[in-house]
């Protein structure tokens, strides 16, 4: 802090400071925290409570109705047939004395229904506030769909992972130890062209290449292996391999460069002297190379398994329905779909905790410690 | 004997220990110890390389000039010369990193044309060592066995042989980065030797060191040299080291040889001005040359009449150097034989073993070494003579000269 004063001044040290003390509460402690409280409430959906609740918004609807008919008269359709259900405002005449005492009699049954209703709410709703108000019910009641989605959403982020390695590791060693200034700086402008289009429109152009009437199944058609007159297409968005593709070709970026920074620290003579002594190329990069850039494949792994884990837009544009939800599009439809905040809550937080093991067990795996991490 | 080279910490201290330990235990023969070092100096033996017209490029830039080199196998032979002079381009030849222009490489009876660097008989130890720093120092050592294919055991058994002939004992599992420089050099020795190399390639390795560990390094280097019977190339920009450890040194400059010679040759009988400004202090007089007898040539010029040896091919009549070292030099009154320049004193700096002078002629500024004996008698204050005998300077057409900063008519003035 005090080094800060003394190389930015008083007024702009003030400014950050009050920056990223904004930043730390509004943007992560705030949310993670109104997170994980909302999780650890379990709603209930079917018991007697929310049973009450919506009977109650019937009957309020029921009554209103039903004054409104007492006051404006039967509605009518342009053909003058009387119609209870319409409300509109074009009156088509008036009840009989009979049929409004009906009409009244309704609206006090109905209104001595709501009464023993707010009565039996308001007890249960007392009831509920003496009890423990947390649980972890929203975690566990998981259904065994959604587990099975979880885990099937972990595993294709590892086949994801382990493919955007083998793609990379290559890359990255091209870049870093075997080519000059200008080679690198081609292949460099290679891997950032693409990045500099939007996500979306990225993940967009693969469907080109998916469609139906799209690349491979014109080409299929041109050799011969598939027909578009015979109906004889390959609809390629039912294939989970699709999906992989594409998040492989969207979080490519984020493996390259953790390995090519690190590889490229690698001082050639190691290389090089390896090489003196005998060893084969295998042997270079099992006993030299890699050991180095342990660090590099670390943070790779860790980035792309969590973009691939987390990702929402490429299972959805890609499958459009046609395959099983990943595991991110569920916490979507928890939120948005059926308003349930707190198990969407719970469900992205074990997401979370997933993602955070795996961190953890790369980390064992490539015994590289937090320090190396952050370097 | 064996404990304090593992324990002691001053590391030169356990180097002497062993080393003495080893030449006793060498020369008697007895078992135990020495056994295992024969085992060792049995496997191994230095082969000649031998360069045909061998030339370098890079792009439209030549390296280095087509260049004929026997060196000898079990020979320490060091390439001396300036950066950028193409030694580094010679060993990475030899080495099969870099393939040569033209011409032919040969070490022992096998050319090398097309051979890959793991596949030579050749073992190379980088400037800055290249250690493995993610493994231990006996992994490091037994990598190039490790790349050969032999057991663990046995490659640990082999290890720890080299470990003890470079005095490492109980360190063999450190990581190089837990090392002393020192010790990390002899990492790097022990690791090159491991893979029983021919001809072992050595690239400025002690440039990293201070000045005492470096002239103590020196020292081990030969020795186990000796030991070995390794062929040695040894390159370096820093004379001292290829003078003191060498049998032969080549001196080159912009990619070309300029002399190969022994060191004692190097240093008396330079045979271009290259060598003779490169290698150690020179006074450099300049004149034209008028007559050649007898291998002397008398030389006119600013400061009167000057004899030295003239070198082979010299000519009546071209510009010409002379060289005369400053201890070469001898001040005082009474008439020198051959040479007599009139010089006022500027500066005399105590050096320790010897008194530095630095006189002026007027035109330029001469440098001589004086003995404190010889210092005692001189008279500061009046003009005085240089003196020096014909077979101590060396006169030699004009030519290009060293740029090692220190030239003598260019120190003072």
């Amino acid at each position: 802090m005090k080094q800060l004063i003394e190389i930015y001044g008083w007024p702009l040290t003030t400014f950050f400071s009050v920056c990223v003390a904004l930043w730390l509460t509004f943007l992560i402690v705030a949310p993670q925290f109104f997170m994980i409280e909302l999780s650890l409430r379990f709603e209930e959906r079917g018991d007697r409570l929310t049973k009450i609740v919506n009977d109650l918004d019937v009957l309020y609807r029921d009554k209103g109705t039903k004054k409104y008919d007492l006051v404006n008269g039967p509605a009518c359709n342009s053909t003058g047939m009387v119609n209870p259900m319409m409300t509109g405002d074009s009156s088509c005449g008036e009840f009989g004395e009979e049929d409004k005492l009906r009409l009244e009699q309704q609206v006090h049954e109905i209104e001595d229904k709501i009464q023993s209703l707010l009565v039996e709410e308001q007890n249960l709703k007392a009831a509920k506030a003496q009890q423990f108000p947390y649980s972890a019910r929203n975690y566990t009641s998981m259904t065994g769909l959604h587990a099975w989605t979880l885990t099937k959403t972990i595993a294709f982020a590892l086949i994801v992972t382990l493919i955007a390695l083998a793609v990379c590791y290559p890359v990255a060693y091209a870049l870093a130890l075997r080519s000059g200034p200008i080679k690198t700086v081609i292949l460099f402008t290679a891997l950032f062209v693409p990045y500099a289009v939007n996500e979306l429109m990225r993940i967009y152009a693969w469907l080109m290449v998916f469609d139906l009437h799209g690349l491979l199944n014109t080409l299929l058609d041109l050799a011969g292996f598939a027909s578009f007159a015979r109906d004889e297409v390959i609809i390629w968005y039912r294939f989970p391999g699709a999906v992989l593709v594409v998040l492989v070709y969207t979080y490519i970026l984020f493996m390259v460069f953790p390995i090519y920074n690190t590889m490229a620290t690698l001082d050639p003579n190691q290389v090089e002297a390896a090489r003196d002594l005998g060893a084969k190329t295998w042997r270079i990069h099992w006993r030299v190379i890699i050991p180095h850039t342990r660090p590099g494949i670390a943070v790779g792994c860790i980035m792309t398994f969590m973009l691939a884990a987390g990702s929402f837009s490429v299972p959805y544009i890609i499958t459009r329905g046609l395959q099983p939800k990943w595991f991110t599009q569920l916490i979507y439809d928890k939120f948005f779909e059926s308003s349930n905040w707190n198990q969407g809550s719970a469900y992205s937080f074990t997401l979370l905790l997933i993602c955070i093991v795996f961190i953890f067990a790369v980390m064992a795996i490539f015994g590289v410690k937090l320090r190396q991490l952050a370097r | 004997m064996r404990k304090s080279a593992t324990l002691d910490a001053g590391f030169i201290q356990s180097w002497r220990a062993a080393t003495s330990f080893r030449a006793t235990t060498d020369e008697t023969s007895l078992h135990g110890e020495a056994v295992r070092i024969s085992w060792w100096a049995r496997a191994v033996h230095g082969k000649e390389v031998v360069l045909e017209k061998v030339s370098a490029k890079f792009g439209d830039f030549t390296a280095v000039y087509p260049t004929d080199l026997v060196i000898n196998a079990g020979e320490f032979f060091s390439i001396l010369g300036p950066s950028g002079c193409g030694k580094t381009t010679m060993l990475r030849m030899i080495s099969g990193f870099l393939s040569p222009a033209s011409g032919s490489i040969r070490i022992g009876e096998d050319i090398m044309l097309g051979v890959p660097p793991n596949q030579r008989p050749t073992a190379l130890i980088f400037q800055n060592l290249a250690l493995f720093p993610y493994m231990s120092v006996w992994e490091n050592i037994a990598f190039g066995l490790e790349a050969r294919g032999v057991g663990k055991a046995e490659r640990r058994k082999r290890a720890m042989e080299l470990i003890d002939l470079v005095a490492l004992n109980g360190e063999e599992m450190k990581k190089p980065d837990e090392l002393s420089g020192g010790q990390r050099q002899r990492v790097a020795v022990a690791r090159a030797l491991a893979v029983e190399p021919s001809v072992l390639l050595l690239d400025e390795p002690l440039s990293a060191l201070d000045l005492k560990l470096r002239q103590h390094m020196r020292a081990e280097l030969r020795h186990i040299q000796r030991m070995t019977g390794v062929t040695f190339i040894y390159i370096t920009h820093d004379q001292g080291e290829a003078l003191t450890m060498s049998d032969r040194v080549a001196v080159m400059n912009h990619g070309r040889m300029e002399q190969v010679d022994t060191s004692d040759r190097i240093y008396d009988r330079p045979s271009t001005p290259f060598v003779a400004s490169f290698v150690g202090e020179n006074n450099i007089l300049r004149g034209r040359i008028t007559v050649i007898e007898d291998g002397v040539a008398t030389l006119e010029s600013e400061l009167g009449t000057l004899r030295g040896r003239a070198v082979a091919g010299l000519a009546v009549g071209v510009d010409a150097m002379l060289f005369v070292r400053p201890e070469a030099l001898k001040i005082g009154h009474e008439s020198q034989s051959d040479n007599r320049v009139a010089v006022k004193p500027v500066r005399r700096d105590m050096e320790g073993a010897y008194v530095n002078w630095v006189l002026s002629t007027g035109e330029q500024s001469i440098v001589a070494h004086m003995s404190k004996a010889d210092d005692a008698g001189i008279d500061h204050d009046h003009s005085m003579h240089v003196g020096f005998a014909a077979v101590d300077a060396i006169v030699m057409a004009s030519g290009e000269l060293a740029d090692t900063g220190r030239q003598v008519d260019e120190a003072t003035n």
